[in-house]
């Protein structure tokens, strides 16, 4: 679905990705992980189109997105959510969802007819917020949410694309236990075809939602497999299990 | 015309001294902008107070040189209050209302000065010592103008070794580089951006003083060479020294061109330039190399 | 709890009574000001879908207002088109002109958006002062206004023509209502809060800044080209920088992002003019004074008082 060629970027003298080989297929539920400074963020920016690669390519099914600004992608269908809550501050959690069903609608460009009267916009805006869990707080600003409430609409603003990938940056990232349990469980009820690749810190998160794993470790593709494997994999342990706990 | 060398060769002093203006001008401005992501608007209505100031000085004292010492102080001394009674309060607020305010700022000029020394235009006498002129090619040229151009050369030269190798200099360098960082390790960004504020203010304090003699002094002066300011700015790079100096020498060279060869289209000119700049190098000709984004 | 839009229409309505009213009572004199006011309002409603619920800023603005003026001018003096042809020309002279410098200044962050737009605005300004074409600095004179003697009433008639630059300052509200309650207007708004976000979310964020820019700019002409059939009579001081700064002045202080803010500001600014410019010769002075102080205290200017009472009313209500 999404695949990476021997994806290159540096900053200055820094190098923080390394010939990177990436291959998501549909469906699958692939977690990426990796010590801080790793470069999975950049890897992200590279997939989403926010930094461009100095060497490499991107493919959407068979198709070279390199060159793609990141609205083109996020309209193929590639979504993200952000490491840190990236909405829209001084508007209500409903607008927050409007803005985003507006654009998957295609109808943004629209300038003659009130928002108002696309009912089935307000429809899907309240799915979405059952979905995520941000049902009783459509009408309250988005300033006015808990922590984990805004990192459920972050989710909530990137499934509204409908998207075809997924890339969800740390989801469960500064959550409370009982959050992160509902957070899983969303995700694990998410459509069978939707492929998702998500930066996780939260190992039992991880094995949970995962059935495919890339390791990444200064920019380079560590290792590769399902998660019983990385488990087993005496590099990995010692390299980031080792040092993480 | 402009394949004569008496011709050419005026007009690169011209477009020489007029750079070294508004390199006088544009070089305070665009510090600034790369310290703070701040542009201040008035500036235009310091350099028109600098001139004013000036006159006021030479017509009590009968001296240039003291009004071309003093004016640029009292210029600073303006640029500090309003830093300290307006800018300084508005810091929490965005960059953009900062800007608003020392536009509101440019009206509040113009009437002040209009009220002060009237509507009429000035002019200012170069000193006795600069008064005669000298022969380029067999052509009389005002040796005024080469000091203007000498003065610019002079502050460009002070200035790169300030930055260079002063204290001073190394905060705003880093300031200019990663402001955050810089105040993290302890550098005080802030008073050193007071300090380089005042500067440019003396800076464009100075620029007016010396514009006397050669552009008349009037109300509305300020406003066409802050455009002139902004466009260096613009193309040569916010917050590089080496930028101000590459984009006055641009910017006066085409407008002094301009006008002598098509006056209809000198603005339109400039304008392309500066939109071509925008379109093909965004950061300007010299980009600070900023470590965030 | 009514919502924001119902207060705006509210306010809006309520003016337009205030603008009739006068219109009835109006002398001579009156209906001079109620022209100004009406193309001020019509050309502070064209920056305000900029400044107030695009984010951008401009400083510049007056360029179009100005092309407006020009174009309408050179129309229908020199190409001795119709009024009403003239008028239509100069709008699409203003889009074409907001489409082309929009189509690298939309590109910008705030902070250069605004030295840009400014540095546009008087390069435009510089030019037209020089232009032998265009009658240099003493500018062009006897701009016609529509001949409507086939159906009985002059626009010659200042009581006529102030009454249809209400009408035409009614309709643009209507236009611009219309265009910020639409998906593409909320969208609009999106994108001043957090452009990153919204490209993210697969919105081209410059073509949408520049259809923004482009109406914009299609607006600010037709508000010049009212003011050529008005006063009769164009020169350059339509596009300097005051123009532009009047206008934003005019936009802030009545409320950035309301539409009827604008309205509101535009006739407080014409009797401010008015009154003031007959007291003291120095009023650019306190008008700067005031503009400063609107943008240091008073956030959100005369609307932000209106929509406060409307948070008043509705917290009391729930």
């Amino acid at each position: 679905m999404l695949r990476t060629e021997g994806l290159n970027k540096s900053f200055g003298s820094l190098t923080v990705t390394r010939d990177v080989n990436l291959t998501l297929d549909r469906g699958q539920r692939h977690a990426l992980i990796g010590p801080n400074g790793a470069g999975k963020t950049t890897l992200f920016n590279l997939l989403t189109g926010e930094l461009k690669p100095d060497r490499g390519k991107v493919f959407f099914g068979s198709r070279d997105i390199t060159r793609d600004t990141p609205d083109a992608r996020a309209r193929a269908g590639i979504a993200r959510s952000f490491q840190r809550n990236n909405l829209f501050d001084g508007l209500t959690v409903r607008e927050n969802l409007l803005t985003a069903i507006t654009l998957s609608s295609g109808i943004g460009h629209v300038f003659w007819r009130a928002l108002g009267k696309y009912s089935r916009l307000y429809d899907r805006a309240e799915s979405l917020a059952q979905l995520v869990g941000v049902t009783d707080q459509l009408d309250a600003p988005v300033k006015s949410l808990s922590y984990g409430l805004e990192r459920q609409l972050e989710i909530g603003l990137a499934l509204a694309l409908d998207p075809v990938v997924l890339l969800l940056d740390e989801p469960t990232a500064g959550m409370s236990p009982d959050e992160t349990a509902n957070m899983t469980t969303m995700l694990n009820g998410l459509p069978d075809d939707l492929t998702l690749l998500i930066i996780e810190h939260d190992m039992d998160v991880l094995f949970d939602i995962a059935n495919q794993v890339t390791v990444l470790d200064y920019g380079t593709v560590l290792f590769q497999g399902t998660p019983d494997e990385v488990r087993q994999s005496e590099d990995v342990r010692g390299r980031y299990f080792g040092a993480a706990s | 015309m402009l394949l004569d060398p008496t011709f050419l060769a005026i007009q690169l002093l011209n477009g020489l001294q007029l750079a070294s203006l508004l390199f006088l001008l544009s070089v305070g401005l665009s510090v600034v902008f790369g310290l703070m992501n701040f542009i201040n608007l008035a500036h235009g209505t310091l350099y028109m107070l600098g001139a004013y100031i000036g006159l006021s000085l030479v017509r009590a004292t009968d001296s240039f040189w003291l009004a071309f010492a003093l004016a640029p102080l009292a210029v600073a001394a303006v640029g500090a209050v309003f830093h300290v009674v307006l800018l300084r309060r508005m810091q929490a607020a965005s960059p953009m209302r900062q800007v608003l305010a020392t536009f509101g700022l440019i009206f509040v000029g113009l009437d002040s000065v209009r009220y002060i020394w009237g509507d009429y235009s000035h002019a200012l006498a170069a000193p006795e010592l600069l008064a005669g002129s000298v022969q380029v090619l067999g052509q009389t040229y005002p040796t005024y103008r080469l000091f203007v151009i000498g003065l610019g050369i002079i502050v460009l030269l002070v200035l790169y070794f300030g930055l260079e190798r002063t204290r001073l200099g190394a905060i705003v360098r880093a300031g200019v580089d990663d402001r955050e960082t810089a105040t993290a390790i302890g550098l005080n960004v802030e008073r050193a951006f007071f300090l380089v504020f005042c500067f440019g203010c003396a800076l464009a304090g100075l620029a007016g003083v010396v514009a006397g003699p050669v552009l008349s002094i009037f109300p509305g002066m300020d406003i066409s060479i802050l455009i002139l300011a902004l466009i260096v700015v613009v193309v040569g790079g916010p917050g590089s020294l080496k930028g101000a100096a590459l984009g006055a020498l641009l910017v006066g060279m085409v407008e002094t061109f301009g006008q002598v060869i098509a006056p209809e289209y000198a603005s339109v000119v400039l304008y392309a330039l500066m939109a071509l700049v925008l379109v093909l190098r965004p950061g300007g000709l010299i980009p600070v190399s900023k470590a965030h984004g | 709890m009514m919502s924001r839009e119902t207060w705006r229409a509210g306010t809006a309505i309520l003016l337009l009574v205030a603008a009739l009213v006068s219109w009835v009572r109006a002398d001579y004199f009156g209906h001079e000001l109620l022209t100004q006011i009406a193309i001020l309002a019509i050309f502070a409603m064209s920056l305000d879908l900029l400044a107030g619920f695009t984010g951008m800023i401009s400083l510049g603005h007056a360029a179009f207002y100005g092309l407006g003026a020009y174009a309408t001018a050179a129309f229908n003096l020199m190409l001795e088109w119709s009024p009403w042809a003239a008028m239509a020309g100069a709008v699409v002279v203003g889009a074409v002109a907001a489409l082309i410098v929009g189509s690298f200044a939309v590109r910008l962050s705030g902070v250069f958006f605004i030295m840009v737009t400014l540095a546009v605005g008087e390069a435009l300004h510089a030019y037209l002062f020089k232009s032998r074409a265009f009658g240099g600095d003493d500018g062009l004179s006897g701009i016609a206004r529509p001949d409507t003697s086939s159906i009985g009433i002059s626009f010659d008639d200042p009581a006529v023509f102030s009454l249809v630059c209400v009408g035409f300052a009614c309709l643009i509200y209507a236009l611009l209502e219309l265009v910020v309650r639409s998906p593409f207007g909320r969208l609009l708004v999106a994108i001043h809060l957090n452009p990153s976000r919204v490209r993210a979310l697969g919105c081209p964020v410059s073509r949408y800044k520049l259809a923004a820019f482009t109406l914009a700019g299609a607006i600010a002409a037709l508000a010049g080209s009212l003011t050529a059939q008005h006063n009769a009579f164009i020169s350059p001081e339509l596009l300097t920088w005051t123009t532009s700064g009047e206008a934003l002045i005019v936009v802030i202080v009545g409320g950035l992002g309301s539409l009827v803010g604008a309205a509101a500001g535009a006739g407080v600014m014409v009797l401010a003019m008015h009154h003031l410019s007959g007291v003291t010769d120095y009023w650019m002075f306190f008008m700067g004074l005031f503009f400063v102080g609107v943008v240091l205290f008073a956030g959100n200017g005369i609307y932000g008082v209106i929509d406060a009472v409307r948070r008043r009313l509705g917290g009391a209500a729930h």
